[in-house]
């Protein structure tokens, strides 16, 4: 028996580093083959996948969309400043001035009340009802644009704050109060979609799991036989990890695909509304890392999945 | 060296399937399992694959306790053993040459000594040639040729089998047996379970008979 065992010549190093490789890239893509068997099957796996991981990508496109959109209001945001009746022109353009001269200021406008009557008469249809009041019951007002690097929000309301401290104004309108709620709104949703996907991301477990599951059940005589014949437990595992792979790939780039097109399908009507309010308004596709992140965390379902649903099987057969 | 000490194996829920076997096999030794169904000659087997576990004694094989081997180390251990069943154990739905070169890609051997290995098994059994046929469309005979080229593809210095002339009538029982004679003349230990009395008296090795799982007769 010495003879025939030292027949046995173990492989060189590099020879059976190569084979290794080339046994591991061979399962990999003969469990791709396997699907080729069963299309309905696979698809039918990878299509709940991708629906699923739709709704939680899609939200974000969403949120990020919406988010854009109120970042662009932010930045042509007026503030008026209605001041004292009792304050003179001459006061009123002096504080115009003052006010053009703060580093938070873009523009500063002062609105003659003298002007704005004559205005309000022509284009409002009631001249003469006004002109019967006798009196312009209007204040100066001051149009402030905020630069562009005030976007956010403490600098804004700081600025208000300050405003509202002066003696000679009487009242200081942002129309942000809709803009604090959406804002608001946006982070309330966009924590939301983090519930949401970690649920929806046990569902996508769920489904591969018993993808899996059925695979492991029509393959229990294969299974039983590698077993036989000295399989150890990863060899044995490692095509099921594939395949969870593989429904995970598909799955993820397939969500990505329903999202990207959903866009591409509201995006027309969305810049014809946009057109309408004198605004190039596009939506925003999913960015390339983005859909790299969800492809990457579907894969890893996938792979957990199976890994979860085959471990448990081998351990209940091993001896 | 094989040695059952003292070796006892009761199944969950179930009666003793073996009680208190002890014996030896020497290493290149050809023997035959015999006695009645339910005997316990499967049982027997399947502790030295640690297919099951005994629940008392030591089972020795070269002076390891196999019973004591962990489950990481047990697909190793079952490489050292060729084993064959009645029922052949084969992948339908997968070729003879992938069937027969199972055991070589479990064990990381590159394609080309694959090949070479696979045609020097199939040429000891008689199936040159079928590399590519389906399982399905041979005879039983030749599937039982199968299953005993998987077994022996590796080179194990032990083969076991069970029943593996089981469903085969006289003539082919005793080629299926000339096999084993074959792979025991160039220093294979052999195992042979089976409840075919006449045919193990015509060949006439050494036998050892189970009754209600003890151990009866382990000279033959
Ligand atoms: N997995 C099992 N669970 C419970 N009892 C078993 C199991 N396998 C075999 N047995 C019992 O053990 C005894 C011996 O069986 P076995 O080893 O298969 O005998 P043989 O191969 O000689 O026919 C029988 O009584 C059988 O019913
Ligand atoms: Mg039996």
């Amino acid at each position: 028996m010495a003879r025939r065992r030292s027949n046995i010549q173990k492989p060189a190093m590099s020879a059976s580093l190569r084979a290794y490789l080339l046994i591991h890239l061979h399962t990999f893509f003969a469990s791709l083959g396997r699907f080729s068997r069963t299309p309905f099957n696979f698809m039918m796996t990878v299509s709940v996948i991708a629906i699923t991981l739709s709704l939680p990508s899609g939200l974000l496109v969403s949120i990020n969309n919406l988010q854009s959109v109120s970042g662009q209001i932010d930045l042509n945001n007026n503030i008026s400043v209605f001041l004292n009746q009792s304050v003179t022109l001459q006061r009123a353009t002096e504080l115009s001035a003052l006010l053009q001269h703060d580093n938070k200021v873009s523009q500063a406008i002062l609105i003659d009340k003298q002007a704005a009557l004559e205005e309000f008469r022509q284009y409002s249809g009631f001249g003469s009802a006004i002109s019967a009041l006798g009196d312009n019951p209007l204040p100066h007002v001051i149009q402030i644009t905020p630069i562009a690097r005030i976007d956010n929000q403490a600098n804004l309301a700081l600025l208000v704050t300050e405003l509202k401290k002066r003696p000679d104004i009487h009242l200081v309108q942002m129309d942000m109060g809709w803009l604090d709620r959406l804002n608001g709104i946006l982070n309330i949703a966009q924590r939301g979609v983090s519930i949401i996907t970690i649920l929806l991301g046990f569902a996508v477990l769920l489904i591969v799991s018993n993808t899996i599951r059925l695979e492991l059940q029509s393959r229990r005589d294969e299974i039983d036989i590698t077993r036989l014949v000295g399989a150890t437990r990863s060899f044995i595992m490692r095509p099921f990890l594939y395949s969870g792979f593989w429904y995970g790939f598909f799955g993820g780039i397939f969500a990505c695909l329903l999202v990207n097109l959903s866009v591409w399908l509201i995006d027309e009507p969305t810049s014809s509304l946009a057109s309408l309010y004198n605004s190039s308004f596009n939506l925003n596709y999913m960015p390339f890392a983005h859909a790299a992140l969800w492809v990457g965390f579907s894969i890893s379902l996938g792979v957990i999945g199976s890994w979860i649903v085959v471990s448990r099987y081998l351990s209940e057969l091993e001896s | 060296m094989l040695q059952f000490i003292n070796v006892s194996k009761r199944y969950p829920g179930g009666a003793d399937a073996l009680k208190n076997v002890s014996f030896e096999l020497q290493n290149g030794e050809m023997a035959f399992l015999t006695g009645h169904s339910g005997a316990g000659k499967s049982t027997l087997l399947k502790l030295i694959a640690i297919l099951e576990r005994s629940t008392q004694g030591q089972v020795m094989l070269d002076n390891q306790n196999i019973g004591r081997i962990s489950k990481r180390n047990v697909p190793y251990a079952r490489r050292k053993i060729g084993m064959i069943f009645q029922n052949h154990r084969l992948l339908y739905d997968h070729t003879v040459f992938d069937n027969v070169s199972l055991p070589l890609i479990i064990a990381g051997l590159d394609r080309h000594e694959i090949k070479r290995r696979v045609r020097a098994a199939l040429d000891k059994v008689g199936l040159l040639g079928k590399e590519q046929r389906y399982p399905i469309t041979l005879s039983g005979g030749e599937q039982q040729r199968i299953g005993i080229a998987r077994a022996v593809v590796n080179r194990p210095p032990m083969i076991l089998a069970d029943e593996p002339t089981g469903n085969l009538d006289p003539e082919l029982s005793e080629e299926i047996m000339h096999l084993f004679e074959q792979f025991n003349q160039v220093g294979v230990t052999v195992l042979i379970a089976s409840h075919d009395v006449s045919l193990i008296q015509r060949i006439g090795y050494r036998t050892l008979r189970l009754s209600q799982g003890k151990m009866v007769d382990n000279h033959g």
